[in-house]
């Protein structure tokens, strides 16, 4: 995982084959992929909104979640746990161990929590599993890169070197990853339609500044971590803005239609969009910055 | 021990045994959430109770079951059930339960004020559910 298939040296300053790790250091990227995915995502194996949603969703729904999530994993991959030079098998071998290694965190913990066993229906069971390991996986693929520091400073490009140009898969895939991160503990909760419900056309309005203000700031004015050293031009701004703000919208549309918070009224759903696009920008902007590793 | 796999992808032994569990893991899950995505009608919660006094415990109490039959979940259920004794309804009691997954079997247990007296009935007199 990560950026494990880099030739290295390590702490101690000894060398390593070109291509391959050995067990023992994949064994302790494994380890700090699972706290990371952990860090991320122990709230939600805690929440019983996701153990419901896991035999509350129809099968392909929960189709449609194990494949986004393979994609977005590619990307995180891709983009902003590896090289540049890492071909796409290596990606989608470090996606397959990603998500192996959520589906046996997940289950783990919920086995220990009590929350599966084998006496339940199997389409339960499978249901919690999938609905808990897909955030998981995406925890353990940020948590790889992000919570080793000696690998990573080497054979990664900065913003320094992309700074000014227009990737737009890139910053993409890592607004929605930073978005799907930082808002899916809140997304499953009825909190989200309540507030929605009760927020008049004023504070809608005023959300969805407070959400630009927020991630204008982290981007640009606050020295955030992986944030570049100078102001970009306005047009970049104003692009960096609008990719993250859309994003965080549409990933919020993702996650209210697959914890089945679509409502039949457009305006409530637009209303509940903008809700959940608070933490859902911060974490497009601000989890950007931070799970692009720099 | 570090397998090769075409030109760039290389493995050692636990990153093969990771990425082997992970990709059957990860197929056998697709595939069987494909398969029940094909199978399934999407037929309405069927749930079906059983109800059955339990001699072995102390006060008047009867042990309920609810199966979930159909291919969705119940949710927010409500059972009403009434004792009738002698022909006559006397007591009856609510359980309710949040959610009845498919093919999944809840227990439940009222236990009623009165006496136990011979030829009781417990009767199923309302069941309400919503589709989630």
């Amino acid at each position: 995982m990560g950026e494990k298939s880099h030739s290295s040296s390590d702490n101690n300053g000894q060398s390593h084959s070109a291509d391959v790790k050995s067990a023992t250091e994949t064994l302790k990227e494994y380890g700090r992929g699972i706290v990371g995915g952990l860090m991320f995502s122990l709230p939600l194996l805690y929440t019983m909104e996701m153990w419901w949603r896991g035999f509350t969703a129809p099968p392909e729904y929960l189709l449609i979640i194990v494949v986004v999530t393979y994609v977005l994993l590619l990307g995180y991959n891709r983009y902003g746990g590896m090289r540049k030079d890492s071909s796409w098998w290596e990606v989608a071998k470090d996606s397959f161990e990603e998500l192996g290694l959520g589906i046996i965190v997940s289950f783990l913990v919920l086995w220990l929590l009590n929350r599966i066993n084998f006496q339940m229906p199997h389409n339960e069971m499978i249901g919690k599993l999938v609905v808990e390991s897909m955030i998981v996986a995406i925890g353990i693929s940020v948590g790889t890169a992000q919570l080793g520091q000696s690998e990573k400073e080497q054979g990664k490009e900065g913003p320094e070197e992309k700074g000014g140009t227009f990737d737009v898969l890139h910053d993409v895939t890592l607004s929605a990853c930073g978005a799907i991160l930082f808002a899916s503990s809140v997304a499953p909760t009825m909190e989200i339609k309540m507030l929605a419900v009760g927020s008049g056309k004023l504070n809608i309005l005023l959300m969805i500044l407070i959400s630009l203000a927020l991630s204008a700031v982290i981007l640009f004015f606050s020295n955030f971590k992986g944030a570049r050293d100078q102001r970009p031009p306005i047009p970049k701004m104003i692009y960096d803005l609008v990719v993250s703000y859309s994003v965080a919208l549409l990933a919020s549309l993702g996650m209210l239609w697959f914890f089945g918070r679509i409502e039949n009224s457009i305006l409530l759903t637009a209303s509940e969009m903008v809700v959940l696009g608070i933490p859902a920008s911060i974490g497009s902007s601000a989890g950007r910055l931070l799970i692009d590793g720099q | 021990m570090s397998i090769k796999f075409g030109n760039k992808v290389h493995f050692n032994w636990l990153q093969l045994t990771v990425f082997s569990l992970g990709a059957i893991l990860s197929l056998s899950m697709i595939g069987y959430l494909a398969y029940q995505s094909f199978k399934l009608d999407g037929i309405p919660p069927k749930l079906e109770v059983v109800s059955r006094y339990r001699a072995d415990l102390p006060d008047y109490t009867w042990r309920l079951t609810v199966t979930n039959r159909g291919e969705e979940t119940a949710t927010n259920a409500n059972l009403k059930f009434t004792l009738y004794q002698k022909g006559k309804a006397t007591e009856s009691g609510t359980v309710s339960i949040s959610y009845v997954p498919i093919q999944s079997e809840q227990v439940g247990w009222i236990i009623f004020d009165r006496e136990r007296q011979k030829g009781d009935s417990l009767v199923l007199s309302s069941i309400t559910y919503l589709q989630p």
